[in-house]
């Protein structure tokens, strides 16, 4: 992977965007937003629109270690209420993004929204925590994705048991409507080809050692 | 003298050699093939041929001076008329077009018509130094969204008028379907490349990685100072069957498959482009993208791939030669079959199987042809109970696609079809909206490159009108 690789201060020789259809942030008066590892930083701009648009903000965000925290005081700035979650306990609260939100439903907060943005699998439980207490759920879906302007049909979902896809009619959706079981069998097809891709490139390093 | 009876054939690589690498097929006529071509022309007075073209090239004209040896002058009365005669010359379905209109095709084979525009395109790209004259500016801006077939040449006629040209392309690099879609096997990329470059010599401007609907809107165009913009943004999402299976993994669509070999070399030795090398290729469909999925995949290195298509050879509706160079290939044509559904693997006892999800095989169904439907095609009809499995690893959906919906959505006033399709005046390609013009896949759905560049011209021919009021 080569973007990865990059340092401070290196560049990209294109950049297109953004694309997509913009969150809905209109008119909400109280939401949590669920943020997990690097999808923290996608949710980040909309919990401060948000805030700015003076809607509470109750913002979980979780890691799986401390290591891999990022942008604690910008989501302190802009939530009324932040709980840091870590996988292995190393930083804020041990556990998983899920508890705290089922804790707040459960303790009666009424949320007019809740925006999950984050790992597959953090998505569709965020969905299943929500669902019994009846608050709408969105998700931001990041399948495999080609151009980003509606050619390719790679980033193709199944959203209320239609052809969705994530370029252009998403990346937000309603994430009862969503197959994650699907999304999530369709990110893994290029796993072998990646593993491959990585250990190459650990042996071109490797040799550079030498 | 008596008339050879046959088009001269054009080289080609041998097809078990060229089944395996992405060099170009045709190799194109030489001088003497070209010019002993050429004398097959009758020069009959009243030129059908030229009907036959969408942007009527003076044909006979052109033949005559390759009669004469004279291929800068030959070069030089076709660009009168087309602005790509190099890519037109590989891609364009003469067998259909001016070829099908050939006097001599009465009695014998018509005059290769195309495999001389090649020529002497290929002969002028070789040979010629020079500088193009440049046109005085007339101050007069335009906008080209979509740097694909018809908006290169909107373009370029423009240019060449003295209009300022921006061409606004969403991708990285400019040549839309000539880039992303067709392979290099067929057209390769060096000559789309010298095409924009010619362009850029007339002072076109290419802007890549802008998204016209998202990065700007026309409306924005219009207030940055340009007086009319052509909308060439092209053919946009592939369709799917709606059929069970066709999120497993192994399935893609055509331009998917396509761009990520084409645009993204995923075709090239350790490229970092992920792409499946699959063993047995089903591609559903049979267009042209359907004949460049196909030996894109055998050439990936697949065992076997199979066409599937729900009519007969008669109605393929791709370019004669792509179909011939398939067949020669070892492509199987399952003709008169449709998919019902697409195969994967799953193992009941283990969740984690790497294999789940993968694609094990597509279920086709016999058809007959029945009655014709109201194009005059005849319509595919299924046999009841004869359904069978073809086992591949990977299906490539290839059915067409539908316009995309991101210019539309932004641009208030502007009036599409029922289908998405731009409404156009099809004299003129001017749009519902006051200055704004529009052709190619963007109007008209999936066609092919000739008719968009058909297109590009009518329009800046209008905008040439529009603007000089």
């Amino acid at each position: 992977m080569i973007l990865n690789q990059k340092n401070e201060g290196d560049y990209l020789s294109d950049f297109c965007g953004p694309l997509g259809c913009a969150t809905e942030v209109e008119g909400l008066k109280k939401v949590c937003i669920v943020g997990g590892g690097v999808g923290c930083a996608i949710a980040l701009p909309v919990a401060q629109k948000l805030h700015e648009l003076g809607c509470e903000v109750h913002s979980v965000i979780g890691f799986r270690s401390k290591d891999l925290l990022i942008l604690e005081d910008e989501f302190a700035a802009c939530s009324d209420k932040l709980t840091i979650m870590t996988d292995d306990g190393s930083y804020g609260r041990k556990g998983v993004v899920t508890e705290p939100l089922k804790e707040a439903l459960e303790s009666g907060e009424k949320y007019d929204k809740v925006i999950a943005i984050g790992p597959l699998i953090m998505m569709k439980f965020v969905v299943a925590t929500a669902k019994p207490f009846d608050v709408p759920a969105v998700v931001s879906m990041n399948p495999i994705m080609i151009d980003g302007t509606g050619m390719c049909g790679g980033c193709r979902l199944t959203v209320g048991g239609k052809t969705k896809f994530a370029c252009v009619d998403g990346p937000d959706f309603n994430g009862y409507e969503v197959d994650f079981d699907e999304a999530m069998e369709r990110s893994r097809m290029y796993v072998d080809f990646e593993a491959k891709e990585r250990e190459a490139t650990c042996n071109l390093f490797k040799k550079e050692v030498k | 003298m008596a008339v050879q009876p046959l088009k001269h054939e054009m080289p080609v690589q041998e097809p078990a050699v060229r089944a395996r690498n992405f060099k170009e097929v045709a190799l194109g006529y030489t001088e003497e093939i070209a010019v002993a071509e050429a004398d097959r022309c009758l020069n009959c007075k009243n030129k059908p041929c030229v009907q036959g073209c969408p942007v009527n090239i003076s044909i006979p004209e052109f033949i005559s001076k390759v009669k004469e040896k004279d291929f800068e002058g030959a070069y030089n009365i076709i660009s009168q008329s087309s602005s790509l005669p190099a890519v037109c010359g590989r891609v364009c379905p003469q067998e259909t077009q001016c070829e099908s209109k050939c006097t001599l095709g009465i009695k014998f084979q018509p005059v290769g018509i195309g495999r001389l525009e090649r020529f002497v395109a290929d002969y002028h790209n070789k040979n010629f130094t020079g500088e193009p004259v440049l046109p005085q500016s007339n101050g007069h801006k335009v906008a080209v969204i979509g740097s694909g077939p018809s908006g290169l040449t909107c373009a370029g006629d423009l240019a060449k008028k003295g209009y300022k040209v921006t061409i606004y392309e969403a991708l990285h690099l400019a040549g839309g379907v000539l880039v992303y879609g067709i392979p290099e096997f067929r057209l390769p990329k060096s000559i789309v490349q010298k095409e924009v470059d010619a362009l850029k010599k007339y002072g076109v401007d290419v802007e890549t990685n802008v998204v016209v609907g998202k990065t700007i809107t026309i409306d924005e165009l219009f207030e940055d100072g340009f007086e009319a913009v052509f909308v060439g943004s092209g053919a946009g999402l592939p369709r799917f069957m709606g059929i069970p299976g066709e999120s497993l993994k192994g399935v893609y669509s055509a331009n998917e498959f396509l761009t990520r070999s084409n645009l993204m070399k995923a075709y090239k030795d350790g490229s970092s482009t992920p792409i499946m090398h699959a063993k047995r290729v089903a591609v559903v469909g049979g267009g042209n993208v359907a004949m460049d999925a196909a030996r894109t995949a055998l050439r990936l290195g697949a065992e076997s791939v199979h066409i599937v298509y729900r009519r007969s050879m008669e109605e393929l509706p791709a370019r004669k030669e792509e179909v011939e160079h398939a067949e020669e290939e070892g492509i199987i044509f399952d003709i008169l079959r449709n998919p019902t559904e697409i195969i994967g693997y799953h193992n009941p006892d283990d969740r984690r199987d790497p294999k789940n999800g993968f694609v094990t095989g597509i279920k086709v169904i016999k058809c007959e042809l029945g009655e014709p439907d109201e194009k005059g095609r005849r319509r595919p009809v299924e046999i009841p109970g004869s359904e069978y499995i073809i086992d591949v690893d990977c299906v490539i959906m290839s059915i067409g696609t539908s316009p995309n919906p991101l210019i539309k959505n932004t641009t208030k006033g502007l009036e599409v079809n029922r289908h998405g399709g731009i409404i156009v005046n099809e004299e003129t390609g001017a749009t519902s909206k006051q200055g704004v013009y529009a052709g190619g896949d963007a109007v008209t759905g999936a066609a092919t490159v000739i008719l968009a560049m058909g297109a590009g011209k009518t329009a800046a021919k209008a905008i040439d009108e529009y603007l000089s009021k």
